[in-house]
């Protein structure tokens, strides 16, 4: 394996570490206001230095670790439902059919994604579960076109045909053999995809309209920072270091993904 | 004697799949060289004009074309027999044309001299039957059918005027009628330019029909070799024998067929002793003991069997035949 | 007894504009092999697949036993398909290359329900025997088999549903030549022994000499001439078939 890959690797798996532990390595409650501490510049007793609230910054981060890798996740994970199962629908049935999924899709990519979101958002109230609704139904276009080119050449191979001659109902044939072998590079669409979401709710809890405080997120912790940016360049470091970290760490794995993929 | 391969063996990564191969083609010869998918047939074409990377293939033995060791020869001179003198026909004609060039570009290209372009050319598509893209300097492969793609192609390996022509399987990709034709047209090609063919194919009623000399390969190495005649009239080697039994025919309809059982080993696994020995019907306990020689029966007819003299006497019947 | 009886069958594919199978009309009868020649692209692999209803046709009858099945419902269809098989050409494309062989197999019990638990197990390794392979098989992956292998496997997937017809779509034409007289070997033992029907297609005039009663030649989605193997071997009357069997090189 690559040893890029394999970094990558590392990275993704210490983050999920991280947030899946978040309660052992936080040294403080991520809440927990100190008047004394405010602002304090990294120490050894606050790593990471304290906030402009006194908090512990570290203790946020690693909470923050979980709210991002959470909405990457789920984000994702209902872009790939989504995306899977108009991809397999329109490749499998074509006709008809296809064209209206993928004109649908043509529409949904020429909203500008992020604005888009920005304006549901002011309509809905900006709370974590919306957010990572609003990212998962705006980023399953791509990935239902992978599913889609994928499942138009495997239909035709032979053992497709054979499925069918042995009495297969359809939605055996797209479940049980299309869509897993389909899956190699929306898998790669996918791994990439954490990434884009990641970013994308980093940049609306910096813009103040994704994840609210309290709740801390790499996002908004960043934008708390810009505040204070002269006086506590530690707020603005970390949290930006842990995106680019993080989002470099799921590009590593996904170009690995496809380069083994590729290869096979 | 034209070419001379003399012990050749071919590694890929540490696994011989060549295993000591001995080959002679004369002057307006055709040898065809016999095997199933895996046995090495391919390699040993490649390596005829060193086309294997020395980085994926260790290369021993002797290659001698006009007595020239090529396994021996820098990569210029290497580049002066390669399309000069040696050239190849391979089996997908499609993807051996280059598809952003027109025909006439591509056999232009292989021109030894290159006076008087046009007429050369026209002789050439005339010679392979293409006489219809004469004068049609824009035709790009794309615009031909996979019977005139490999005339095309054929047009290309003979434009250097070469001593020698490797094909690979020239017909395999092509429908039967269009196999017949183009296998007429090497056959008059190989009269015509006095040329030397060594055909490689996994089809047997292919290489009868064309070749003058049959080798037969099994697992890395010749098993039998002879005249056409002589494998036909009596193939000595059992695979051999099994091979020849295995072609379907109308004459034997509905009779079940005599099979070799069983599967080729792979390089990596493969058995002591002779190695046709665990699909051989023939077979007896000193076969193990070691891999057998090449040995001769008559002249020019050699067999890598210590059973040959019995075995003709043994071939069974159609009608005795298992699943 | 005429098992399917096959109607001015016209399928014609938009891309091409040309008729792929162009008024084919025929009988098959029960326990016969029927040969079907032709070179690539006159259509006959396309007939096989509308015969089985895995592309619909355009217009035409295909009647097996009393029912059009270009007109029966989708259900009734799929309950029909138990009787009518195909094998495929590439043993490299006809398995799902994520399964076990023991899944390919017991897959049909599943689909049609008739077969349960450890019953499933028993008749997969029945019908592996039956084609030549043995329980090992069973959790092999077909990337891990050779192209022969492959091919019985496709074999023993046709039997499960224990068809009456079985159309061979060029079974062995990528095979190498010893392994493709095993697999013709087992092919006629199995229609012998289980008195089936095939409907045989290949572009290989010695394969379909060797193994059939009656042939179709096909040129450009028509039939061209037909009748018993003696007959079109001995004394073709068609321009085509005669061309065919003058380059078929049989020896």
């Amino acid at each position: 394996m690559n040893k890029l890959t394999i970094f990558g690797i590392c990275i993704v798996g210490f983050f999920i570490i991280i947030a899946i532990f978040a309660p052992i390595f936080a040294p403080y409650n991520p809440g927990q206001i100190d008047i004394e501490n405010i602002l304090t510049a990294p120490t050894s007793s606050h790593i990471f230095g304290t906030d402009s609230l006194g908090r512990d910054l570290f203790s946020r981060m690693v909470y923050g670790t979980r709210i991002s890798l959470m909405v990457g996740f789920i984000a994702v994970g209902i872009a790939s439902l989504i995306g899977i199962a108009l991809g397999a629908i329109a490749g499998y049935y074509g006709n008809w059919v296809d064209g209206i999924i993928m004109r649908f899709i043509d529409i949904m990519l020429c909203f500008p994604t992020f604005f888009l979101i920005l304006a549901v958002i002011a309509l809905l109230e900006p709370s974590i579960i919306n957010i990572m609704m609003i990212i998962g139904a705006t980023s399953w276009m791509g990935m239902a076109r992978l599913m889609r080119a994928e499942i138009l050449s495997l239909k035709e191979r032979d053992f497709i045909y054979a499925e069918r001659a042995i009495g297969a109902s359809d939605f055996r044939i797209i479940t049980r053999h299309l869509i897993p072998n389909a899956m190699a590079p929306v898998l790669v669409s996918i791994t990439l995809g954490i990434a884009g979401a990641i970013l994308v709710e980093s940049s609306l809890s910096f813009l103040g309209i994704g994840v609210q405080p309290p709740t801390p997120s790499w996002g908004n912790i960043l934008s708390e920072g810009k505040a204070v940016m002269g006086a506590g360049w530690w707020m603005m470091l970390f949290p930006g270091m842990a995106i680019f970290i993080t989002v470099l760490g799921y590009n590593l794995l996904g170009e690995g993904i496809r380069e083994r993929l590729l290869k096979s | 004697m034209l070419l001379q391969i003399k012990n050749l063996k071919v590694g890929y990564r540490n696994i011989e799949v060549v295993r000591g191969v001995e080959l002679n083609i004369d002057k307006g010869e055709c040898v065809g060289l016999i095997g199933e998918s895996g046995c090495g047939k391919t390699t040993v074409g490649l390596s005829v004009t060193k086309l294997i990377p020395e980085r994926i293939g260790m290369t021993s033995g002797e290659i001698l074309f006009e007595d020239k060791n090529i396994l021996k020869l820098n990569p210029e001179e290497l580049r002066n027999i390669r399309g000069k003198k040696i050239s190849y026909v391979f089996q997908e004609p499609f993807s051996s044309l280059n598809p952003v060039f027109t025909v006439y570009e591509q056999i232009r290209e292989m021109l030894e001299k290159k006076n008087n372009i046009y007429i050369q050319i026209a002789e050439i598509l005339k010679s392979v039957g293409l006489e219809k893209i004469i004068g049609r300097k824009n035709v790009y492969p794309h615009e031909l059918s996979g019977g005139m793609q490999q005339r095309a192609m054929i047009g290309m390996a003979i434009a250097s005027k070469p001593s020698l022509v490797i094909l690979d399987e020239p017909t395999t990709a092509l429908d039967v009628t269009i196999q017949r034709q183009i296998l007429d047209l090497i056959t008059g090609l190989k009269n015509k330019m006095n040329l030397s063919i060594l055909f490689i194919s996994h089809d047997l009623r292919i290489v009868f029909s064309i070749a003058d000399k049959i080798g037969i390969m099994y697992a890395g190495k010749i098993v039998e070799y002879g005249t056409k005649e002589k494998i036909i009239s009596s193939p000595s080697h059992p695979y051999t024998i099994g091979l020849i039994d295995s072609i379907p025919s109308f004459e034997h309809r509905k009779q079940l067929f005599n099979v070799i059982g069983g599967k080729a080993p792979l390089f990596s696994e493969l058995p002591k002793g002779c190695k046709f020995y665990p699909r051989c019907r023939f077979r007896i306990k000193e076969c193990l003991k070691k891999e057998p020689e090449l040995k001769d029966i008559s002249a020019d007819h050699f067999s890598r069997c210590i059973l040959t003299s019995e075995i003709a006497a043994r071939r069974l019947p159609k009608q005795n035949r298992s699943i | 007894m005429k098992l399917l009886k096959i109607d001015s069958l016209h399928k014609t594919f938009k891309k091409h504009k040309v008729s792929a199978v162009d008024g084919a009309s025929f009988s098959i009868f029960k326990g016969e092999v029927l040969g079907l020649v032709g070179e690539s692209g006159c259509g006959k692999t396309t007939l096989a697949k509308l015969i089985l209803r895995l592309i619909d046709a355009d217009k035409g009858s295909i009647f097996y036993k009393d029912k059009d099945l270009l007109k029966i419902s989708h259900s009734d269809m799929r309950k029909t398909r138990k009787s009518l098989q195909i094998i495929f050409q590439d043993p490299y494309a006809s398995l799902d290359p994520r399964m076990r062989i023991g899944e390919v197999i017991e897959e049909v019990y599943d689909i049609h329900k008739n077969v349960t638990g450890r019953e499933k197990k028993n008749k997969a390794i029945e019908l592996l025997e039956t084609v030549g392979l043995g329980e090992v098989y069973l959790q092999r992956l077909s990337s891990e088999l050779s192209g022969g292998e492959r091919q019985r496997v496709g074999i023993a997937r046709a039997l499960a549903t224990d068809p009456e017809f079985i159309i061979c779509d060029e079974p062995v034409s990528s095979l190498d030549i010893s392994i493709q007289a095993q697999i013709l070997n087992l092919l006629i033992d199995l229609q012998k022994r289980k008195n089936l029907t095939y409907l045989f297609i290949s572009h290989d005039l010695g394969v379909i000499g060797s193994i059939c009663d009656r042939v179709m030649v096909m040129q450009s989605g028509k039939f061209v001439e037909s009748g018993s193997c003696e007959t079109i071997f001995r004394n073709p009357k068609h321009e085509y078939t005669k061309t065919l069997l003058k380059s078929a090189l049989l020896s």
